[in-house]
Order: C-alpha cells, then structure tokens, then sequence
C-alpha cells in the first residue's frame, strides 16, 4: 500500500512537472511562430502524452520489480513503453505539420538513439569498471574485519 | 595473545579476558567474542526457530513487519528493523535503505547505477538496492573515497 502511494506521488510530480514545462514551451513556441492560438483539443493531447510518460516512467524507474533489474533495463522498458506512444501523439498533435518529413522523424529516431547508446555506453564502460573496484574494495574490508 | 582453555564448570562455555588495561583492541576482541554464534528468535509458520546471524543475508521491513532471508527461506521476527540493527555487528550488517539490512558478508558482487544506487549481488544471486542515501555510508565504512 505505502508503495502505491509513492508511486502515485511520483506519478503526480512527473506529470506536473512535465505537463508545466510542455505547455510552457507550446505557448512560447506559439508566440515565437506568430500564432498565440493553442488549441484545447491540443493541450489534452498532450496531457495525455505526459501522462503516459510519467506513468511508464515511474514504472520502468521506480517500481519495486524493476528497481532491482538495472539502469540500462529500466531504460529499455521506458523506452519500449513511451517511444511508440511518443511516435502516435506526435503524429496526432501533427507536431512535425501533418505526416512530418522523413527527415523530421529520422532527426527523433537519432535523439532516441543517440540517448539510449550513450546510456549503454556509460553503464558499459564506466559503471562495469567503478563496479569492480567497489566489489575489489568489498572484499579487501571483509577480509581485514574477518582477520582483525 | 595467548589462548588457553580450561574445563571446569558444569555446563556451558564462559570466556574470561584477562589484560593489564582494557584497551580498543580488548573492546573489540569482547564484542567479537559476545558476538561469536549470536541468534536471533524468528518464526515461519508457527514454529520458532534461533537463527545464527552469519547465515542471514538480509533483513527487510514490509508493512511494519520484519522478515529474515536466509538462503532458501524466509522467517518472521518480532523485533523491528531498528531493534536489530542495534544488536547486530555494525561492521557486518549494513543498513542499505530505510527497510532493510545487508550481510556484508554474503555480498558477492557490487554494481554502482547512474541513478547513484548500488545493486548489490548477494551469494544467492538475489539482488537488492543499496539506496543512494546511503550509499556515501556504505563507502566510508569500506573505505572507498570519492
């Protein structure tokens, strides 16, 4: 129960934080296009992406069956969960004009990318080494607590 | 030092330090002795076990009730979280975040998260979560700097 309880507080920051920001950013983004309309039908849209993404988000990082599975698969499940949801409320709020470029949607395929493969790359060789020498540090405390 | 034992009484084991000042190192030697095959009350359906606390791997508090994993089962205890903490070998049994105990001991394997959580390995492949917030404890106590 206590754990529920966190998880929708979580759930109720990211949102808040999220939903603040975006609709911060369409009114500015509005403004600097020429064009101060912001629809109503848009801004539900996009509730609803931020309220899909603060809730896989919370799920993938702070749910107690994923907590214990690692970063990297964190992000996988995160990923697996928004990215598509991200791809179909793109295209429904016509956030790239319509059907978009390829190029526009390549450009977000890259962001993805490039952010996944970078979060791999740190775990891979930056965690993985700090990994051994926490574990080498372990085991060197343990054997002078055993021998004192 | 020199050990020497002796049989004379009846029942039991008794261990008497003998020292020309109590010092850090006689402290510790006491608590290590007092320490030596410590047992903890727990249950599992309705029978009473005395568990030796080298074989615990960790302790976890879940909704105000304390569970002692064993390898290969799992008991329920009377005493809360904070009750054994104080009556366990801080050295050997670390508090990883606010509802659980680590064995020191029956840690296999380390792995530092970018969330700044450690996952910690233990001798039966389980894992737990060693909080970020404890984690600068966790360093000091193995002498890890940075």
């Amino acid at each position: 129960m206590e754990d529920i309880k966190k998880l929708l507080i979580y759930f109720r920051n990211a949102l808040a934080f999220s939903y603040s920001w975006l609709v911060l950013l369409t009114v500015l983004l509005s403004l600097a296009g020429g064009n101060a309309d912001v629809s109503v039908i848009y801004l539900v849209k996009l509730l609803a992406l931020c309220a899909w993404g603060s809730l896989s988000f919370v799920f993938a990082f702070f749910a107690k069956i994923m907590k214990k599975r690692g970063f990297v698969f964190c992000l996988t499940a995160f990923f697996i969960l928004f990215v598509p949801a991200e791809v179909l409320m793109f295209y429904l709020m016509g956030i790239f004009e319509g059907a978009g470029t390829p190029l526009l949607w390549i450009s977000l395929g890259v962001i993805v990318a490039v952010f996944y493969i970078s979060a791999i790359l740190i775990d891979v060789f930056v965690m993985r080494r700090r990994s051994k020498v926490y574990t080498d540090k372990l085991m060197e405390y343990r054997s002078k607590n055993q021998a004192g | 030092m020199k050990v020497t034992i002796t049989m004379d009484i009846e029942s039991g084991t008794a261990v008497e330090i003998h020292c020309r000042e109590v010092t850090l190192e006689i402290e510790r030697l006491q608590r290590y002795i007092s320490r030596f095959d410590e047992r903890i009350q727990a249950t599992s359906d309705g029978n009473t076990y005395s568990v030796q606390v080298d074989e615990i791997l960790y302790i976890e508090s879940v909704d105000k009730k304390t569970f002692i994993y064993l390898p290969g089962h799992v008991l329920q205890t009377e005493k809360r979280l904070y009750e054994l903490e104080e009556l366990l070998d801080e050295k050997t049994f670390f508090r990883c975040s606010k509802s659980t105990i680590v064995n020191l001991n029956k840690i296999t394997k380390l792995k530092p998260e970018v969330t700044r959580n450690i996952l910690a390995t233990l001798t039966n492949g389980e894992i737990i979560v060693i909080s970020r917030r404890n984690v600068r404890a966790l360093k000091d106590l193995i002498g890890l700097d940075g």
